[in-house]
């Protein structure tokens, strides 16, 4: 299986429940044109992040939390199955530019031609026979900054290691988290490895501290204070 | 002259083996692969902060990048007064470590 290769892609699985290999190969070649699809399956894996079906609602409840070319892969799925519902049965280029603009009703530009089939398909309503389910599987956290940024307890915690170091050390262990530890351990994991790593870190500066501390009273301890 | 305790002379000689690519992050990973020493990042940066003021270490402001949240990454090289007294403190060692007879060695 091949794997997507750097912290920037999203990894999808198809996942269907029809034996139609033409519409699923055809499928497959759009969404490459703009993920590495890795796998098809019947079931989805157990790890997978994010599942979207082809329901609509679903797609526009989830479409805030999607990474900005999930959401082009959705549009793209959206309009398959608005050309698929024609009976001209013309089928989508896979050099079919997304308009990117940030809302998840956007149509997928795909020609002229084949945009008044959209247009034409959306006055009768949509037919619900899409027959597979996409699954995006997360690959690193920063798309979803949102969900995946390191715990912020913990950030709040390492407040106070001097301002001195302080940004560069947060940055170190951000680095190390969204990079190495979050992609390969899955997010709860990784958020006890942050943690771990905090109480490890401010460590060092509390020792610090406390001899200062402790230092200047047995100073004035010994001068009779 | 100050001396070199024995985890400043680790982070020095991480820093050396290192390069140009030498920030806090790697320096700690250099320290674990090569030394097979674990180390935390506050150890590590609080023994940076300490070098730099004694002179044995220089830093440097980088780069700014998305893995890091928009934090800057913080370069260190060794001075010259810095390998001076890092050669010296491993001359020391060797100096010591020399007609020791080790037990099971």
């Amino acid at each position: 299986m091949a794997k997507a290769k750097g912290p920037n892609e999203v990894e999808a699985v198809l996942i269907y429940d029809d034996d139609d290999e033409r519409m699923l190969a055809e499928i497959k070649q759009i969404m490459a044109a703009y993920v590495p699809v890795v796998s098809d399956a019947r079931t989805p894996p157990e790890e997978v992040q994010f599942i979207s079906s082809d329901s609509n609602s679903y797609f526009e409840k989830m479409s805030e939390q999607l990474p900005k070319n999930a959401l082009d892969i959705v549009k793209l799925i959206k309009a398959y199955r608005l050309l698929k519902s024609n009976a001209t049965g013309s089928s989508l280029s896979p050099q079919a530019e997304v308009d990117v603009a940030d809302d998840s009703r956007a149509d997928v530009s795909v020609g002229q031609q084949q945009e008044s089939e959209i247009k034409a398909s959306e006055g009768q309503g949509e037919r619900s026979f899409f027959p597979a389910t996409l699954v995006i599987k997360r690959i690193s956290s920063y798309f979803l900054l949102k969900d995946y940024s390191a715990p912020s307890a913990a950030q709040f915690v390492l407040l106070l290691i001097p301002k001195r170091s302080r940004e560069h050390l947060i940055g170190d262990l951000e680095e190390e988290y969204r990079s190495v530890v979050l992609p390969q351990y899955g997010r709860f994991w990784a958020g006890v490895w942050y943690w771990g790593q905090t109480l490890w870190a401010i460590g060092p500066y509390l020792w610090v501290g406390l001899k200062r501390v402790f230092g200047w009273a047995a100073i004035i301890k010994l001068i009779g204070g | 002259m100050d001396y070199l305790g024995e985890f400043e002379q680790i982070v020095m000689l991480a820093i050396l083996r290192l390069g140009e690519t030498a920030y806090g992050m790697t320096i700690r990973k250099e320290i674990l692969e090569v030394a097979s020493r674990p180390a935390s990042l506050g150890a590590v940066y609080t023994t940076l902060e300490r070098l730099e003021d004694k002179g044995f270490l220089t830093s440097a402001i980088g780069e700014v990048t998305e893995e890091r949240a928009g934090r800057a990454k913080k370069y260190f090289r060794v001075t010259g007064l810095g390998q001076a007294a890092l050669k010296q403190a491993l001359k020391s060692t060797e100096a010591m470590k020399d007609g020791l007879a080790w037990e099971g060695a």
